[in-house]
């Protein structure tokens, strides 16, 4: 079934972790950059989800209830952001959980998250956006509908949203998930895709600012409604982003520098630019829900 | 009074934690075979299961010479107590600690054809759930406790099960590795502070040689049994990166992780071999301390 012409959905998910991912142990962007991501929200009046790592969720717990205050979706992203599924870049990481060892702490995230909201959550991000059939074979097991790991700037095909197959969950199938992909911009360049530098959605906004990704992701648009008879993107977003970050770190056996992508713009331009881009996107007539919300819709889609 | 000395390497990725690659296996095993050949001397080699399914003509070369294979953890996770912050590190839990135990043994006994009986956490993070894994598994040795991080246990000893850092009642003997212990030199000064490692490269075998005797006339003061435990690695007998990019970011590793590996740790390996004979020390493996140390205790 189609829908109709002015079907254009935005989505936006706050991933709930420690400061610039899985690099270190504080969470000052939690703390700092929460409040500035739901004051944007607010003023606009649009919905998002905020995935909290379990870690995440047990110490920063009065975050976790201001976001539930104000009635955003909570969804889950790990226990401990472990790196889990296939590996889609170079991380400086120990290396993976192994497959048999997600079920039980994506259940212990689960049931923090369960216990802080009353509710089951029924949306995931994985950590870097690793996904596996593994992982949907676990979310299903837990109860969760919608997951939102696969980045189309990683796997080149996919930039709408599509219930996954049992065989490969980066093909459509019969699955009960609904892959909600992270878009990227202009794949006609996908051959010399240099991970998340070039096409990636993220981090840009902060990095080439409003403008530029509301200008760039509209042939995207346009190529969705065309094909699909409407439109769903996806953004992932950090709350480290809304707060000042650090261009390296030091510790025992050495220092770890990043690079600037990572911290260019983050505080008081990413406050503004997203600010800008929530103003231009709703002005164009977009509608702003939750991944919950999207998932609902093509569920009905899908019943239909 | 008989002093043992065990040196014990840890077969792992280069750089433990931070390369994905295996040059000080591939290359620096050769070197140090050849050396332990030279003196006739039996070492420890503590494989991680990874390291041993990627490398297994290196496991059959030291099994072949003689020498023992332990094990050193499955991907080189760490699973306890941290002794600081590393960056993406994050342990593993207790609960997943046995499988990967198993795994990693059955790793280590396909690739040199004998069950391993010694073994040491990775970064010497050892934890309360992986001790008694160890246990429940068989291991005979645990070669993780150090010295420099814990101070209090000097010579070997029986873990309790409910504090591995506290004597108790496992069959299982932990084997300190040392620090140095003397007033004379400000060992705060170093990257490791008093710990033995990696001052062996980067001060070479008269420093070790004269602090070592401090260690020894320490443990004496209790023990007619005293041993002196290296931790070693084969990335340390070749020339080692000061850098590593990665797709997020660059480390850049302090200078007394990659300074001096390669020919001169390579010669100070040897050298410090041939001091340890004119002091009178005795060579063994882990394995072999153990039955040593067993029948002294035994004595007493």
């Amino acid at each position: 079934m189609r829908g109709k012409t002015d079907e254009r959905y935005l989505m936006f998910g706050f991933d709930m972790e420690t400061d610039v991912g899985s690099t270190s142990r504080t969470y000052e962007g939690v703390q700092h950059g929460t409040q500035p991501c739901i004051d944007i929200l607010e003023r606009h009046g649009v919905q998002a989800t905020f995935f909290f790592t379990g870690d995440c969720a047990l110490k920063n717990m009065n975050i976790l209830d201001l976001v539930k205050g104000k009635g955003f979706e909570i969804g889950c992203h790990s226990m401990y952001h472990e790196d889990m599924g296939e590996p889609s870049f170079n991380t400086s990481s120990q290396g993976m959980i192994l497959e048999e060892e997600m079920e039980h702490r994506l259940e212990m995230n689960r049931r923090i998250v369960r216990e802080a909201t009353g509710k089951d959550p029924v949306s995931f991000r994985s950590p870097r956006g690793f996904g596996s059939n593994g992982l949907m074979r676990t979310l299903k097991k837990l109860g969760f509908s919608v997951d939102s790991s696969y980045m189309q700037s990683m796997h080149l095909k996919r930039n709408y949203p599509y219930y996954v197959a049992e065989a490969d969950w980066r093909e459509e199938g019969a699955g009960d998930i609904l892959e909600v992909p992270l878009f990227a911009f202009d794949l006609e360049n996908a051959a010399d895709n240099d991970y998340q530098k070039k096409l990636d959605c993220w981090p840009r906004i902060r990095t080439h600012g409003a403008e530029f990704v509301f200008r760039n992701m509209k042939p995207v648009v346009e190529k969705q409604l065309a094909e699909k008879g409407r439109s769903a993107l996806a953004f992932y977003l950090h709350p480290w982003e809304f707060h000042p970050m650090p261009r390296s770190i030091h510790y025992a056996e050495g220092t770890l520098t990043y690079d600037e992508f990572l911290y260019k713009n983050t505080g008081h331009k990413q406050v503004e630019e997203m600010d800008r881009f929530v103003s231009l996107c709703i002005a164009d007539g977009f509608r702003i829900v939750d991944f919950r919300t999207i998932g609902v819709i093509f569920e009905r889609g899908r019943a239909a | 009074m008989k002093t043992y000395v065990l040196f014990a390497f840890d077969m792992e990725t280069d750089i433990g934690s931070y390369l994905k690659t295996y040059d000080g296996v591939r290359e620096g095993t050769g070197r140090i075979l050849a050396i332990l050949e030279k003196h006739r001397v039996p070492a420890t080699f503590l494989f991680t299961g990874e390291a041993a399914l990627a490398n297994p003509e290196a496991v059959r070369q030291v099994a072949a010479a003689g020498h023992e294979v332990g094990c050193h953890g499955l991907r080189h996770e760490t699973v306890g107590d941290a002794h600081f912050h590393m960056p993406n590190d994050t342990p593993i839990l207790e609960s997943e600690v046995e499988h990967r135990l198993r795994m990693a043994v059955r790793m280590v006994r396909d690739a040199s054809g004998t069950q391993p009986v010694t073994f040491r956490a990775p970064r010497l993070w050892q934890g309360r759930a992986q001790v008694r894994a160890l246990e429940k598994l068989g291991f005979q040795v645990d070669a993780s406790y150090s010295v420099a991080a814990h101070k209090d246990r000097i010579l070997p000893y029986h873990p309790s099960r409910e504090d591995w850092l506290a004597p108790g009642r496992m069959r299982l003997l932990e084997i300190p590795n040392f620090a140095f212990l003397d007033a004379e030199t400000d060992y705060s000064r170093f990257f490791c502070g008093n710990d033995q490692w990696p001052l062996l490269r980067l001060l070479g075998a008269d420093f070790v040689r004269r602090g070592a005797r401090h260690v020894v006339a320490r443990q004496a003061e209790t023990s007619t049994v005293t041993v002196l435990l290296f931790y070693l690695h084969p990335w340390e007998f070749v020339p080692m990166p000061e850098r590593c990019d990665y797709d997020e970011g660059t480390f850049l590793f302090k200078p007394e992780l990659s300074k001096n590996c390669g020919d001169v740790m390579t010669g100070e390996f040897d050298s410090y071999i041939g001091m340890c004979r004119e002091d009178g020390f005795q060579f063994t493996t882990c394995r072999d301390f153990c039955r040593i140390w067993r029948s002294h205790e035994r004595k007493d």
